[in-house]
Protein backbone atom coordinates (compact mmCIF):
# COMPACT_ATOMS: atom_id res chain seq x y z
CA UNK A 1 0.00 0.00 0.00
CA UNK A 2 1.32 3.38 -0.51
CA UNK A 3 2.00 5.58 1.95
CA UNK A 4 -1.05 8.61 1.78
CA UNK A 5 0.78 12.13 0.79
CA UNK A 6 0.27 13.79 4.38
CA UNK A 7 2.96 11.11 5.72
CA UNK A 8 5.50 11.52 3.15
CA UNK A 9 8.88 12.73 4.71
CA UNK A 10 9.71 16.20 4.34
CA UNK A 11 13.28 16.54 2.49
CA UNK A 12 15.56 18.15 4.56
CA UNK A 13 16.99 21.62 3.57
CA UNK A 14 19.74 21.49 1.38
CA UNK A 15 23.44 22.25 3.26
CA UNK A 16 25.61 24.81 2.29
CA UNK A 17 29.13 24.80 3.09
CA UNK A 18 30.34 27.82 4.26
CA UNK A 19 33.65 28.16 3.94
CA UNK A 20 33.96 29.00 0.19
CA UNK A 21 33.87 33.35 -0.12
CA UNK A 22 33.74 33.39 -3.92
CA UNK A 23 30.20 30.71 -3.35
CA UNK A 24 28.30 32.71 -0.62
CA UNK A 25 29.12 36.03 -2.29
CA UNK A 26 27.95 34.73 -5.72
CA UNK A 27 24.93 33.52 -3.93
CA UNK A 28 23.96 36.63 -1.67
CA UNK A 29 25.83 39.92 -2.86
CA UNK A 30 22.54 40.87 -4.41
CA UNK A 31 20.45 40.51 -1.97
CA UNK A 32 22.81 42.25 0.51
CA UNK A 33 23.01 44.76 -2.20
CA UNK A 34 19.39 45.06 -2.38
CA UNK A 35 19.14 45.42 1.61
CA UNK A 36 21.86 47.77 1.50
CA UNK A 37 20.63 50.52 -1.59
CA UNK A 38 17.37 50.74 0.27
CA UNK A 39 18.58 51.26 3.48
CA UNK A 40 21.08 54.24 2.51
CA UNK A 41 18.47 55.38 -0.08
CA UNK A 42 21.63 55.99 -2.55
CA UNK A 43 24.00 54.09 -4.65
CA UNK A 44 27.46 54.74 -4.15
CA UNK A 45 28.07 53.34 -0.71
CA UNK A 46 26.83 50.10 -1.64
CA UNK A 47 29.82 48.19 -2.24
CA UNK A 48 31.33 49.65 0.24
CA UNK A 49 28.42 48.06 2.97
CA UNK A 50 28.81 44.57 0.88
CA UNK A 51 32.19 44.58 1.45
CA UNK A 52 31.91 45.29 4.93
CA UNK A 53 28.81 42.25 5.08
CA UNK A 54 31.05 39.56 3.38
CA UNK A 55 34.56 40.14 5.38
CA UNK A 56 32.61 40.21 8.40
CA UNK A 57 30.92 37.19 7.74
CA UNK A 58 33.93 35.34 6.91
CA UNK A 59 34.84 35.01 10.81
CA UNK A 60 31.51 33.21 10.97
CA UNK A 61 31.59 30.84 8.55
CA UNK A 62 32.75 28.04 11.34
CA UNK A 63 29.33 25.91 10.54
CA UNK A 64 27.12 24.70 8.15
CA UNK A 65 24.06 26.63 7.65
CA UNK A 66 21.04 26.20 5.26
CA UNK A 67 20.28 28.48 2.14
CA UNK A 68 18.16 30.18 4.05
CA UNK A 69 19.55 31.07 7.51
CA UNK A 70 22.83 32.17 5.40
CA UNK A 71 20.04 34.83 3.71
CA UNK A 72 18.67 35.81 7.07
CA UNK A 73 21.76 36.04 8.92
CA UNK A 74 23.74 38.42 5.74
CA UNK A 75 20.66 40.37 6.20
CA UNK A 76 21.22 40.91 9.80
CA UNK A 77 24.90 41.75 9.36
CA UNK A 78 24.20 43.90 6.10
CA UNK A 79 21.28 45.68 8.61
CA UNK A 80 23.78 46.62 11.10
CA UNK A 81 26.38 47.68 8.49
CA UNK A 82 24.27 50.27 6.78
CA UNK A 83 22.80 51.33 10.04
CA UNK A 84 26.61 52.45 10.53
CA UNK A 85 27.14 53.58 7.39
CA UNK A 86 23.45 55.78 7.88
CA UNK A 87 25.17 57.35 11.27
CA UNK A 88 28.56 57.74 10.16
CA UNK A 89 27.34 59.89 7.15
CA UNK A 90 25.02 61.44 9.72
CA UNK A 91 27.86 62.52 12.38
CA UNK A 92 30.15 63.77 9.18
CA UNK A 93 27.32 65.97 7.34
CA UNK A 94 26.44 67.00 11.24
CA UNK A 95 30.47 68.15 11.67
CA UNK A 96 30.86 69.15 7.87
CA UNK A 97 33.38 67.24 6.92
CA UNK A 98 30.84 65.91 4.00
CA UNK A 99 28.03 67.56 1.74
CA UNK A 100 24.53 66.17 2.57
CA UNK A 101 23.88 66.15 -1.27
CA UNK A 102 20.74 63.54 -1.85
CA UNK A 103 21.49 61.83 -5.29
CA UNK A 104 19.07 60.48 -7.62
CA UNK A 105 17.39 57.04 -5.69
CA UNK A 106 17.97 54.37 -8.04
CA UNK A 107 14.33 52.79 -8.61
CA UNK A 108 14.82 51.58 -12.17
CA UNK A 109 11.05 50.22 -12.59
CA UNK A 110 9.78 53.20 -10.81
CA UNK A 111 7.37 55.41 -12.71
CA UNK A 112 7.77 59.56 -12.55
CA UNK A 113 5.23 60.16 -9.94
CA UNK A 114 6.57 56.48 -7.87
CA UNK A 115 10.28 58.18 -8.65
CA UNK A 116 9.06 61.55 -6.74
CA UNK A 117 7.42 59.92 -4.06
CA UNK A 118 10.56 58.18 -3.62
CA UNK A 119 12.52 61.10 -3.21
CA UNK A 120 10.23 62.66 -0.38
CA UNK A 121 9.84 59.69 1.91
CA UNK A 122 13.51 59.06 1.66
CA UNK A 123 14.02 62.92 2.60
CA UNK A 124 11.48 62.18 5.29
CA UNK A 125 13.54 59.37 6.51
CA UNK A 126 16.21 61.17 6.95
CA UNK A 127 14.79 63.55 9.93
CA UNK A 128 14.47 60.13 11.94
CA UNK A 129 16.47 58.46 14.10
CA UNK A 130 18.31 55.72 11.80
CA UNK A 131 16.72 52.46 14.06
CA UNK A 132 13.08 54.08 13.27
CA UNK A 133 14.44 54.23 9.36
CA UNK A 134 15.21 50.99 9.30
CA UNK A 135 12.83 49.34 10.53
CA UNK A 136 10.30 51.24 8.23
CA UNK A 137 12.47 50.24 5.28
CA UNK A 138 12.14 46.83 6.35
CA UNK A 139 8.49 46.83 6.54
CA UNK A 140 7.66 49.22 3.90
CA UNK A 141 10.15 49.09 0.99
CA UNK A 142 12.01 45.35 1.41
CA UNK A 143 8.31 44.02 2.69
CA UNK A 144 9.60 42.31 5.78
CA UNK A 145 6.76 40.50 8.42
CA UNK A 146 7.21 42.84 11.83
CA UNK A 147 9.11 39.90 13.30
CA UNK A 148 11.68 39.71 10.51
CA UNK A 149 11.68 43.54 10.97
CA UNK A 150 12.26 42.52 14.64
CA UNK A 151 15.11 40.02 13.47
CA UNK A 152 16.66 42.00 11.26
CA UNK A 153 16.92 45.21 13.35
CA UNK A 154 18.20 43.04 16.14
CA UNK A 155 15.15 44.40 18.47
CA UNK A 156 12.20 42.90 20.09
CA UNK A 157 8.96 42.67 18.31
CA UNK A 158 7.74 45.56 20.69
CA UNK A 159 10.34 47.75 19.63
CA UNK A 160 10.22 47.18 16.25
CA UNK A 161 6.23 48.17 16.58
CA UNK A 162 7.04 50.76 18.61
CA UNK A 163 9.80 52.00 15.55
CA UNK A 164 7.64 51.92 12.91
CA UNK A 165 4.78 53.87 14.00
CA UNK A 166 7.40 56.45 15.00
CA UNK A 167 8.42 56.64 11.59
CA UNK A 168 4.73 56.45 10.57
CA UNK A 169 4.06 59.30 12.67
CA UNK A 170 7.24 61.22 11.05
CA UNK A 171 6.08 60.34 7.60
CA UNK A 172 2.04 61.47 7.92
CA UNK A 173 3.84 65.01 9.40
CA UNK A 174 6.01 65.55 7.25
CA UNK A 175 3.48 64.57 4.05
CA UNK A 176 0.96 67.24 5.89
CA UNK A 177 2.83 70.21 6.64
CA UNK A 178 3.36 70.41 2.57
CA UNK B 1 -5.80 61.30 3.93
CA UNK B 2 -3.81 58.90 6.38
CA UNK B 3 -5.27 55.79 4.32
CA UNK B 4 -4.19 57.62 1.01
CA UNK B 5 -1.12 57.88 2.47
CA UNK B 6 -0.61 54.59 2.66
CA UNK B 7 -2.03 53.07 0.08
CA UNK B 8 0.38 55.33 -1.71
CA UNK B 9 3.24 53.89 0.25
CA UNK B 10 2.72 50.41 0.58
CA UNK B 11 3.22 50.71 -4.19
CA UNK B 12 6.50 51.65 -2.82
CA UNK B 13 7.29 47.61 -1.88
CA UNK B 14 10.02 46.59 -3.80
CA UNK B 15 10.82 49.87 -5.99
CA UNK B 16 14.40 50.59 -4.91
CA UNK B 17 16.61 47.89 -6.56
CA UNK B 18 20.42 48.63 -7.17
CA UNK B 19 21.79 46.81 -10.63
CA UNK B 20 23.43 44.43 -9.29
CA UNK B 21 26.23 43.12 -12.19
CA UNK B 22 28.22 40.41 -12.78
CA UNK B 23 31.27 42.98 -13.58
CA UNK B 24 29.92 45.54 -10.25
CA UNK B 25 30.21 41.88 -8.26
CA UNK B 26 33.73 41.01 -9.47
CA UNK B 27 35.30 44.39 -8.95
CA UNK B 28 33.46 44.14 -5.30
CA UNK B 29 34.57 40.54 -4.66
CA UNK B 30 38.19 41.53 -5.83
CA UNK B 31 38.05 43.95 -3.07
CA UNK B 32 36.70 42.21 -0.69
CA UNK B 33 39.48 39.66 -1.32
CA UNK B 34 42.21 42.47 -1.30
CA UNK B 35 40.80 43.41 2.19
CA UNK B 36 41.13 40.24 3.26
CA UNK B 37 44.67 39.90 2.23
CA UNK B 38 45.67 43.23 3.83
CA UNK B 39 43.75 42.20 7.02
CA UNK B 40 45.99 38.66 7.23
CA UNK B 41 48.93 41.09 7.09
CA UNK B 42 47.62 43.14 9.47
CA UNK B 43 47.19 39.89 11.85
CA UNK B 44 50.52 38.70 11.34
CA UNK B 45 52.45 41.84 11.90
CA UNK B 46 50.18 42.28 15.26
CA UNK B 47 51.03 39.23 16.08
CA UNK B 48 54.77 39.83 15.57
CA UNK B 49 54.87 43.07 17.15
CA UNK B 50 53.15 41.51 20.66
CA UNK B 51 55.91 38.54 20.34
CA UNK B 52 58.65 41.75 20.15
CA UNK B 53 57.08 43.59 22.84
CA UNK B 54 56.72 40.48 25.23
CA UNK B 55 59.98 39.57 24.44
CA UNK B 56 61.62 42.50 25.61
CA UNK B 57 59.68 43.16 28.27
CA UNK B 58 60.68 39.49 29.58
CA UNK B 59 64.31 39.38 28.60
CA UNK B 60 64.90 41.69 31.24
CA UNK B 61 63.06 39.48 33.83
CA UNK B 62 64.96 36.11 32.94
CA UNK B 63 68.36 37.28 32.79
CA UNK B 64 68.40 39.10 35.67
CA UNK B 65 70.00 38.17 38.54
CA UNK B 66 68.20 37.40 41.55
CA UNK B 67 68.10 39.50 44.49
CA UNK B 68 69.67 37.74 47.24
CA UNK B 69 69.57 39.70 50.47
CA UNK B 70 73.13 39.97 51.55
CA UNK B 71 73.83 38.60 55.17
CA UNK B 72 74.13 40.87 57.73
CA UNK B 73 77.92 41.48 58.88
CA UNK B 74 78.17 39.93 62.44
CA UNK B 75 78.59 42.62 64.74
CA UNK B 76 81.81 42.16 67.29
CA UNK B 77 80.55 40.98 70.07
CA UNK B 78 82.31 42.49 73.28
CA UNK B 79 84.49 39.94 75.06
CA UNK B 80 86.17 42.37 77.45
CA UNK B 81 85.28 45.95 79.05
CA UNK B 82 87.76 47.23 81.21
CA UNK B 83 87.23 50.10 84.18
CA UNK B 84 89.11 53.02 81.50
CA UNK B 85 86.71 52.49 78.69
CA UNK B 86 89.03 50.23 76.82
CA UNK B 87 87.26 47.01 75.20
CA UNK B 88 88.03 44.00 73.35
CA UNK B 89 85.82 42.80 70.82
CA UNK B 90 86.22 39.06 70.33
CA UNK B 91 86.02 39.02 66.19
CA UNK B 92 85.67 35.40 65.31
CA UNK B 93 83.57 33.30 67.50
CA UNK B 94 86.38 30.68 68.95
CA UNK B 95 88.26 33.49 70.04
CA UNK B 96 89.25 33.10 74.02
CA UNK B 97 90.63 36.23 75.72
CA UNK B 98 91.59 36.56 79.17
CA UNK B 99 92.21 39.20 81.69
CA UNK B 100 95.66 38.18 83.13
CA UNK B 101 96.76 41.37 84.78
CA UNK B 102 95.51 44.56 86.03
CA UNK B 103 97.61 47.04 87.76
CA UNK B 104 97.50 50.91 87.59
CA UNK B 105 100.90 50.34 85.62
CA UNK B 106 100.23 47.58 83.40
CA UNK B 107 97.30 46.01 81.91
CA UNK B 108 97.93 42.77 80.52
CA UNK B 109 95.44 40.48 78.29
CA UNK B 110 95.99 37.19 77.32
CA UNK B 111 94.53 35.82 73.51
CA UNK B 112 94.45 32.43 74.01
CA UNK B 113 92.89 31.47 70.46
CA UNK B 114 90.63 33.20 67.65
CA UNK B 115 90.49 37.33 66.91
CA UNK B 116 90.14 40.13 68.54
CA UNK B 117 89.90 44.05 68.41
CA UNK B 118 91.15 45.85 70.96
CA UNK B 119 89.62 50.10 71.30
CA UNK B 120 92.19 51.48 74.18
CA UNK B 121 91.83 54.60 75.92
CA UNK B 122 95.32 56.64 76.06
CA UNK B 123 96.93 56.49 79.31
CA UNK B 124 100.82 57.39 79.14
CA UNK B 125 101.14 56.01 82.72
CA UNK B 126 99.83 52.78 81.94
CA UNK B 127 101.35 49.68 79.79
CA UNK B 128 98.42 48.12 77.87
CA UNK B 129 99.77 44.42 76.68
CA UNK B 130 98.07 41.27 74.42
CA UNK B 131 100.00 38.69 74.78
CA UNK B 132 99.21 36.29 71.82
CA UNK B 133 101.54 33.08 72.23
CA UNK B 134 104.97 33.96 71.83
CA UNK B 135 104.32 37.70 70.52
CA UNK B 136 103.18 40.55 72.93
CA UNK B 137 101.95 43.86 71.73
CA UNK B 138 102.59 46.77 73.83
CA UNK B 139 100.27 50.19 73.30
CA UNK B 140 99.61 53.50 75.17
CA UNK B 141 96.40 54.08 73.39
CA UNK B 142 95.10 53.13 69.91
CA UNK B 143 92.94 50.10 67.97
CA UNK B 144 94.33 47.46 66.68
CA UNK B 145 93.33 43.70 65.88
CA UNK B 146 95.24 40.42 67.17
CA UNK B 147 94.51 37.22 65.56
CA UNK B 148 96.28 33.68 66.70
CA UNK B 149 97.38 31.45 63.44
CA UNK B 150 98.48 28.90 64.88
CA UNK B 151 102.15 29.52 66.39
CA UNK B 152 102.29 32.98 64.71
CA UNK B 153 100.05 36.13 65.38
CA UNK B 154 98.68 38.74 62.96
CA UNK B 155 98.77 42.04 64.59
CA UNK B 156 96.54 45.20 62.59
CA UNK B 157 97.00 48.71 63.49
CA UNK B 158 93.80 50.80 63.00
CA UNK B 159 94.41 53.88 64.74
CA UNK B 160 97.52 54.88 66.88
CA UNK B 161 100.97 53.19 67.38
CA UNK B 162 102.12 49.87 68.62
CA UNK B 163 105.02 47.76 69.66
CA UNK B 164 105.07 43.97 68.37
CA UNK B 165 107.55 41.86 70.88
CA UNK B 166 108.60 38.55 70.39
CA UNK B 167 111.10 36.30 71.82
CA UNK B 168 114.14 39.15 72.14
CA UNK B 169 112.57 41.49 69.49
CA UNK B 170 110.85 43.70 68.76
CA UNK B 171 108.92 46.07 65.91
CA UNK B 172 106.46 48.81 65.75
CA UNK B 173 103.49 49.43 63.92
CA UNK B 174 102.06 52.40 62.96
CA UNK B 175 98.15 52.85 61.93
CA UNK B 176 97.34 50.93 58.84
CA UNK B 177 100.25 48.73 58.61
CA UNK B 178 99.89 44.52 59.31
CA UNK B 179 102.60 42.01 60.58
CA UNK B 180 103.14 38.20 61.21
CA UNK B 181 104.81 37.61 64.39
CA UNK B 182 107.11 36.06 64.74
CA UNK B 183 108.42 36.93 61.14
CA UNK B 184 109.32 33.70 59.82
CA UNK B 185 111.87 34.65 57.91
CA UNK B 186 113.60 36.78 60.27
CA UNK B 187 114.05 34.52 63.87
CA UNK B 188 117.41 34.00 62.94
CA UNK B 189 117.97 38.35 62.96
CA UNK B 190 119.75 40.72 65.37
CA UNK B 191 117.69 41.89 68.32
CA UNK B 192 115.39 44.89 68.70
CA UNK B 193 115.34 46.28 64.82
CA UNK B 194 113.63 49.66 64.19
CA UNK B 195 111.90 48.37 61.56
CA UNK B 196 111.46 45.13 59.87
CA UNK B 197 110.87 43.81 56.24
CA UNK B 198 107.57 41.41 56.79
CA UNK B 199 105.64 44.32 58.48
CA UNK B 200 103.66 45.74 55.46
CA UNK B 201 101.84 48.69 55.01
Amino acid sequence: MAPSPQLRPVPPPPIVPLGELGELFRAYSGDVATIAVRILGRDDEVDDVVQDVFLAALSGLTSMRTPESIKFWLGTIAVRKASYRLRRRRLRSYIGLSEPSCPELPAPGASPEEQALLQRVYKALDRMPVAERVAWILRNIEGEQLDGVAKLAGCSLATAKRRLLAAHKVLQRCFHER
Amino acid sequence: MNDDLDHKLSGLRGRVQTVWSATRAAQVLTAIEKRKLRRQQLRRRAAQGFIVVCLLLLTPLLFRRPAYESAPEPKPEVALRLPDGSVAMALSPDTELRHAESRPEQTVLRLLRGSARFHVQKNPRRVFRVEAGSTAVEVLGTQFTVTRLGEFTEVVVSQGRVRVLWDSHYAELAAGQRGTFPPPALVSSPPFPRRLPGVSR
